[in-house]
């Protein structure tokens, strides 16, 4: 049965999805290319998104995110399914982004790119896309101006706390899948994203 | 108030929708209840809605394509170089470095503590100050500074030893002297146990260490100095005398002479004669007995050897009977020479020692020693004449 491969199948529904991640990574288990392209193609934004919340810079954010992938391609046989694929996704993406943020730390690069530049990558410039809303446009541009001011402020926040914000509010992981994709307890996700975000709301505060 | 404390952080996980729902009733009754936790809810919702809404990026249309040519490639995803692993988790962190701290503590033992050569003076010095303490707790700090005094300063000795030209000697003489006696009995190894033959009889078997000027003197003459067994000072003007004495002495108890350090500034050498171990107390104390040394000497209290200083050939240091005998491991605790020498002689008659090889057999096989004789100019007189003419080096 021929089977369309829709782009950016990560933001359409589960229900829409006609093949699980599951039966992909099974496939890719027994050597089909093509269930780990698909693999590819519906994670893709989501793998680059995350490594780009945490690294802040579109070429890095591409290189993790691919290298997260040849990863699972190479270790996909590994894989027991103890968690969900997206949690495996993250987990990797996270390590990933930490060693090159570690790695860039050591060269003295600390700065992040700001949003409000147009993000120039090597093969062309990625188009911004904001989380579609049916307010009036005023209200539209005050929530902009607002996710905008809080879209610096987590980049001001401590990496640790960048990744529950991005991971939970972002890709709306459960505290378990944090827990799971962070190697650490429930009750540490709980407390870091509450600290994260009352350091968040004095940050914001602090800026009115 | 305190309620508030207790359920603000418990707002971050309501938001989620993680709290058990226990606790859901009793964060949502305390905000039935309290406007500033409901305030704090409020802004908690705003920035979970704000970040939720951060702008989406596109990764760029050949993310797959890239994505295939590494994997073609053979590329490692790791973007890590070999100095950042030194910092990855703690799990590989902390026992490196600890392993890389137990390296350098090796290196450093290694390489940063004194070798033996090194330590032979230091240990010269500590091991005279125990044995000052061990064996003569009544000597005077100035005795025990003179004889702690490194090899290179060694005239000291007999310049405290002979205080007094050789007449009556008092107890800063006295000390100075015995302290000196125990120079000859250093040996090589500053942590070398004594053999038990060696050790003797009156004390335990303690590590000795040679003076520094003699280990040099050694290397010089090409004497291997493991085999020094200990150290006799003669004061004297003429080394070549000494010499001559010392080969015609050796001759009459199974020994020789077998080289002789070059000479060392004002007239100070040192003689290596090679004996059998047993015949090493005879030899020192036929050496005493000297024409020209042995009508000269005078005991004083305590056993302790003075010689006159205007002896062409003058033995000083020498230790008092006991201490020989210890020091030689012979075994015998007489308080005379004379009794020593007849124990060493199986019944031989008393005076000089007529040792022979033939009443004599135990020696035959004892281990041979060497007894190095450090010549050095008279303390009490003014070197006459120093100069190497008068005194010509000993080939």
């Amino acid at each position: 049965m021929e089977r369309v491969i829709q782009p950016d199948a990560d933001n359409q529904p589960d229900a829409e999805k006609s093949v699980t991640d599951q039966e992909l990574l099974e496939r890719c288990q027994i050597g089909d290319e093509t269930a780990f392209d698909e693999l590819v193609r519906r994670h893709q934004q989501r793998a680059f998104h995350v490594a780009f919340q945490l690294l802040r810079d579109p070429e890095d954010a591409a290189e993790v995110a691919q290298d997260a992938f040849v990863r699972i391609y190479r270790s996909v046989n590994a894989f027991r399914g103890e968690c969900e694929f997206t949690t495996w996704l993250h987990q990797i993406v996270i390590n990933l982004a930490r060693n090159k943020h570690r790695w860039w730390k050591r060269r003295g690069r600390h700065s992040t790119v700001s949003l409000d530049t147009p993000l120039e990558m090597a093969d062309g410039e990625a188009p911004m896309q904001m989380a579609a809303s049916g307010d009036a446009p005023d209200v539209e541009a005050v929530k902009a101006e607002f996710v905008e001011r809080l879209n610096r402020k987590i980049a001001e926040l401590p990496r640790k706390f960048r990744e529950v914000l991005v991971l939970r509010n972002v890709e709306g992981l459960s505290y378990e899948q944090i827990a799971i994709a962070l190697d650490c307890s429930i009750g540490t996700v709980k407390s870091r994203i509450a600290r994260a975000r009352e350091a968040l709301r004095e940050s914001m505060q602090d800026e009115r | 108030m305190k309620d508030c404390d207790v359920i603000q952080p418990e707002l971050s996980a309501y938001v989620d929708g993680e709290l058990a729902p226990r606790q859901r009733e009793v964060v949502e009754a305390h905000l039935a209840s309290c406007a500033r936790c409901a305030q704090v809810l409020a802004e908690l919702k705003t920035l979970a809605a704000g970040t939720a809404a951060l702008p989406r990026l596109q990764p760029a249309p050949q993310f797959l394509a890239q994505v295939r040519a590494k994997i073609r490639r053979g590329e490692a995803p790791e973007t890590l170089t070999g100095f950042d692993h030194l910092f990855r988790p703690f799990s590989l962190k902390i026992p490196m470095e600890v392993a890389a701290l137990i390296v350098i503590a090796l290196l450093v033992i290694h390489f940063e503590l004194p070798r033996p050569d090194e330590t032979v003076a230091r240990n010269q010095v500590a091991l005279q100050a125990n044995r000052g303490n061990q064996q003569l707790p009544t000597m005077e700090a100035k005795a025990e500074a003179t004889t702690l005094t490194p090899a290179g300063q060694a005239e000291n000795v007999p310049a405290e030893s002979v205080a007094g030209n050789g007449q009556s000697v008092g107890g800063q003489g006295k000390s100075a002297a015995t302290v000196g006696g125990h120079n000859i009995k250093f040996t090589s190894g500053s942590k070398r146990k004594v053999p038990a033959s060696n050790a003797g009889t009156n004390g335990p078997a303690i590590a000795l260490v040679l003076p520094a000027e003699v280990l040099i003197a050694a290397g010089e003459a090409g004497v291997d100095s493991s085999t020094i067994g200990g150290v006799v000072v003669v004061e004297s003007r003429n080394p070549q005398e000494v010499k001559w004495r010392a080969e015609e002495l050796a001759a009459r108890y199974n020994g020789k002479v077998i080289a002789v350090s070059p000479l060392m500034g004002s007239n100070r050498q040192i003689i290596f004669v090679e004996m059998p171990r047993n015949d090493a107390a005879a030899f020192k104390l036929g050496l005493q007995q000297e024409p020209g040394s042995s009508a000269l000497f005078t005991k004083v209290a305590g056993g302790v050897d003075i010689y006159n200083t205007n002896s062409p050939l003058l033995v000083v240091g020498t230790p008092t009977t006991r201490a020989v005998a210890a020091a030689d491991g012979v075994g015998v605790n007489s308080a005379s020479m004379e009794a020593k020498s007849a124990a060493n002689t199986n019944g031989a008659s008393n005076g000089p020692p007529q040792l022979s090889l033939a009443n004599r057999p135990q020696a035959q096989e004892a281990a041979t020693m060497v007894l190095g004789i450090q010549v050095v100019p008279p303390s009490g007189l003014a070197p006459t004449n120093p100069t190497p003419t008068a005194t010509p080096p000993i080939p």
